[in-house]
């Protein structure tokens, strides 16, 4: 078929052939591309054949990189360049060189003008440019701007796990976190796991920041354990820092709360001085205590009542008085020695440089002491120490160090309650769960077993007194109760009166939802599998029988 | 009532592939915003609205419009791409980009589409056996090659390796004869050396600057590590829609733009990014039938250059995030947030519409 106008062309037969020809083998080429494009995808995703070849190249190890539990990547070190510049060659425009560099890499202008006629052969104007500063010097084509080879730290997570990780100079000496503990380690080229899962991480910092907003909150620290291992899973604070603009924080917000501050822990210290008078046989759980009336005029009750209560109604509806009967009849020397046993007088012994001494109660400690700090007044330990002496209760009164190091063997082993008192206080926190009526349900999830503790404690003012307007809320839970396994600890310093929350400022309205939307995120995270509510109950009632027995 | 009526004439699998390769876009913006709509997702979604409609009034239109007005296109966009130089050379230095009516463009994704629609009436023009005169090859050389070496200037090496390689495949199908090329490919190896002084200083280093791998500010080590942290991450079937937790450094390539990709491989794995790139393939293959039904050389070539385009950017960006190849700034069509490449691309679409809408047009002149 031969069509032939001169408006108008279509190929002759002839034509046609070698123009499908052509087309054909476009198409094979195509075929090809896309072949090699997919496999060199494969590979990366999900082959991961070549992505090994190009370490250890050089004979000065590279650093190692972190990563977390499942292998994320926390910190690792790039090729970056720093720009120097040979002020003797650059002889014109030092005004306009200036001004153009000035806009390129964010340094003032005088600045560099001083650097281009300090008539040095070597300066540097900075260091670590970004593969966008660098590509815009070079497009400035002026040929005595010169960049050096180095090496740059980054932490793709930002401000995600930065007080652990923690960051390193501008030579990449590690100056805090993990950076600077195991840093020896690091400069050998060895790579470190981290405990902390970075979805977790994430999620929980997330949560924090939301409820911190939601009450214009100061500061908030939130950690969660694995009770069976004492390994963390996720560590955080606010204010935080990113850890690649170390420069660009201060120290408020490099501060790691969760190691390195001291507080009064308020009325989660309830559950532990049930413990020791448990333990140590001094009260049963039996005993009935007389809540209707102030001791010395000094402690009280939030919620008062003309009534006697039991160890566990104590728990439950967080007696003041009640527990500082309990903690008189225990005495000051029991108190020493139980802190003693879990770690109060120590630093948490865990290999991060943050991790400070408690205070404890440095000054009198009387018989008034005894009783407040029975209830958490008087002495102040990290967060840490108070999620690690959980962690040890809960877990079948057993106590460990934690472990931030996935390698790291469980060390120090250390009995400090009976089987039978762990298992009451679990009851004990799992019945302030189900039975409280302001925190509850606040914090409940069907078809997990929580249980949990709140604290608030007041705050004192610039006039050195307690102050109803500056609380310091703390919620400590755990799950599942029936064999206690992940433990969260929740901080938030000067929660603000507000209208949205009620003018609410107490553990109950600011932790408790907090707490709820992280153990949501851990078992959308770690898939954790729902138990029907029978099953929690049954739980609950052979706790109780098995307690029963043991006292008796 | 013309209009009308060739509105049915569309093809609506080509606009069914078009919106859902941009709906997969959208999605992965929403979560590269963290889940939010803002700032990308809603401007992507306004622009795609505004050149939807732009697509469909070039689908609609005469084909002898877009025959005829094929060379003062190009001229127009040369004007614009030198005019960039220009400016470039005034300014502080490389520029790429030209604002018109406050929309910054940049003229070099559109110069392809000039590029393409001029070659294909010029092929259209020339009777086949004339194809093999060498007098015939000095006019594509020419549009080809001042694009070429003005882009290169700048210096965008990535879109100007991207006009030589689709003006090459333009003429190779178009049945220039294979020695050709070979000889066109020395005479340009043996007189780089002499044009090579004919440009300024500053423009050598620039053009240096860019192929010395030493100066690479992303070196063979970052391009493994950007591929294994944003990838790899990703596994077989990802970890699902906002799951990812990739948070990027100024180090690491901006997710939103040509890295979109390793964001879609992190949340849908190997399976979602094999689905992104057989629904590419599907649009390429509705290229090939385009121009082989088309009775008119006019349309064969154009749709088959912009299927070479379209199947450019893809490979070359998945080269590129897969770190095949440097990073040199080629965004992924549709999925990628930017103007510029969403208008060429849109264009591109419209034009493709049109040609089959018009496949058997008789005139092309009138």
């Amino acid at each position: 078929m031969i069509i032939q106008s001169k408006k108008f062309k279509i190929f002759d037969s002839d034509a046609l052939r070698k123009f499908h020809k052509r087309i054909f083998f476009s198409i094979v080429v195509f075929l090809c591309c896309y072949f090699l494009a997919v496999f060199r995808i494969a590979d990366v995703m999900v082959l991961e054949i070549n992505l090994k070849k190009n370490q250890n190249y050089s004979l000065i190890p590279e650093r190692g990189k972190i990563y977390d539990r499942n292998g994320q990547l926390l910190s690792t070190t790039v090729n970056s360049h720093s720009l120097f510049v040979n002020a003797q060659k650059i002889k014109k425009n030092k005004k306009i060189l200036s001004k153009k560099i000035s806009s390129i890499i964010d340094i003032n202008e005088e600045e560099i003008y001083k650097k281009l006629t300090s008539n040095k052969k070597f300066v540097y104007l900075k260091r670590n440019i970004s593969p966008k500063e660098h590509q815009k010097i070079i497009e400035l084509g002026e040929i005595n701007l010169q960049t050096s080879l180095e090496k740059k730290r980054i932490y793709p997570f930002r401000n995600i796990g930065s007080h652990i990780i923690g960051y390193v100079d501008v030579d990449n000496n590690g100056l805090a976190g993990i950076e600077k503990s195991y840093d020896e380690n690091l400069k050998k080229g060895e790579d470190i796991y981290l405990t902390l899962n970075i979805n977790l991480q994430n999620a929980s910092t997330n949560a924090l920041l939301k409820t911190i907003n939601k009450f214009s909150a100061e500061s908030g620290s939130i950690i969660i354990m694995d009770i069976t291992n004492s390994e963390i899973l996720s560590l955080v604070n606010y204010p935080d820092f990113d850890s690649n603009n170390v420069n660009e924080s201060n120290s408020n917000q490099r501060l790691n709360r969760a190691l390195q501050s001291n507080y009064e822990m308020g009325s989660t210290f309830k559950p532990i001085t049930v413990a020791m008078g448990i333990d140590s046989g001094i009260i049963d759980q039996n005993m009935i205590f007389d809540v209707s009336k102030p001791i010395k005029n000094k402690i009280e009750d939030w919620d008062p009542c003309n009534c006697s209560l039991n160890v566990k109604e104590i728990v439950v509806r967080s007696s003041n008085i009640g527990t500082a009967q309990i903690a008189e009849k225990i005495g000051k020397d029991n108190q020493i020695n139980f802190f003693k046993k879990i770690g109060f007088y120590e630093p948490i012994n865990i290999k991060l440089n943050e991790a400070a001494k408690p205070y404890g109660q440095p000054y009198h400690w009387g018989e008034i002491e005894t009783m407040t700090i029975g209830y958490g007044h008087g002495f102040a330990i990290t967060p840490l120490h108070l999620a690690v002496a959980y962690s040890g209760i809960l877990n079948q009164g057993i106590k460990t160090d934690p472990k931030i190091i996935i390698d790291d063997k469980i060390k120090n082993y250390k009995k400090i309650i009976n089987k039978d008192t762990s298992r009451y206080i679990s009851y004990l926190l799992r019945s302030v769960v189900q039975e409280t009526k302001i925190t509850g349900p606040k914090i409940r999830i069907e078809g997990y077993d929580i249980g949990g503790k709140t604290g608030t404690a007041e705050l004192i003012n610039s006039q050195n007194n307690y102050d109803k307007d500056l609380n310091r809320t703390i919620f400590i839970s755990a799950f599942p109760m029936s064999n206690p396994k992940y433990l969260i600890l929740s901080f938030i310093d000067k929660p603000k009166r507000k209208k949205a929350n009620n003018f609410s400022i107490t553990s109950a309205t600011v932790n408790a939802p907090l707490v709820k939307d992280i153990i949501i995120k851990i078992i959308e995270i770690l898939k954790l599998p729902k138990v029907d509510n029978e099953h929690i109950l049954n739980a609950a009632t052979s706790t109780k029988y098995n307690q029963i027995n043991a006292i008796n | 009532m013309i209009i009308f009526n060739n509105f049915f004439k569309i093809n609506f699998l080509l606009i069914f592939l078009i919106i859902l390769i941009f709906l997969i876009g959208l999605a992965a913006l929403y979560s590269a915003a963290d889940g939010n709509f803002y700032p990308w997702s809603v401007r992507h979604l306004v622009r795609f609205c505004a050149l939807f409609i732009f697509m469909l009034l070039i689908a609609l239109i005469d084909i002898k419009l877009i025959y005829k007005y094929a060379y003062p296109f190009l001229l127009l966009c040369l004007i614009l791409l030198l005019s960039v130089e220009v400016i470039g050379s005034l300014g502080k230095g490389a520029e790429r980009w030209i604002k018109i009516f406050g929309i910054s463009i940049q003229p070099s994704e559109i110069i392809k589409i000039g590029i393409l629609i001029s070659l294909a009436k010029y092929y259209n023009n020339i009777k086949y056996e004339k194809i093999g005169n060498v007098i015939y090859l000095f006019f594509p050389i020419l549009i080809i090659g001042i694009p070429f070496v003005l882009t290169l200037l700048q210096p965008d090496l990535g879109t100007a390796l991207t006009i030589l390689i689709l003006g090459i495949m333009v003429m190779f199908i178009s049945g220039v004869k294979i020695w050709k090329f070979i000889v066109g490919s020395i005479s340009v190896l043996i007189s780089i050396p002499f044009l090579w002084n004919y440009i300024k200083p500053y423009q050598q280093k620039r053009i240096l600057s860019f192929l010395n791998p030493e100066n690479d500010p992303l070196g063979q080590g970052y391009q493994l590590i950007q591929s294994k942290i944003a990838l790899g991450s990703g596994g077989l079937a990802g970890k699902g829609f906002l799951q990812g937790t990739q948070s990027y450094l100024e180090f690491l390539p901006e997710k939103q733009t040509d890295f979109i990709f390793t964001l879609i491989g992190e949340e849908f794995g190997f399976i979602g990014t094999i689905f992104v790139l057989i629904l590419f393939s599907l649009i390429i293959l509705i290229c090939f039938y385009i121009s082989f039904r088309s009775f008119h050389i006019f349309g064969r070539v154009l749709s088959l250059g912009i299927a070479c385009n379209i199947f450019l950017y893809v490979l070359l960006n998945m080269s590129m995030v897969t770190g095949l190849m440097p990073v040199v700034g080629i965004p992924l069509p549709l999925i990628s947030y930017g103007g510029t490449a969403m208008l060429a691309v849109m264009i591109s679409f419209g034009l493709l519409l049109n040609i089959d809408i018009n496949y058997n047009n008789k005139k092309l002149e009138n």
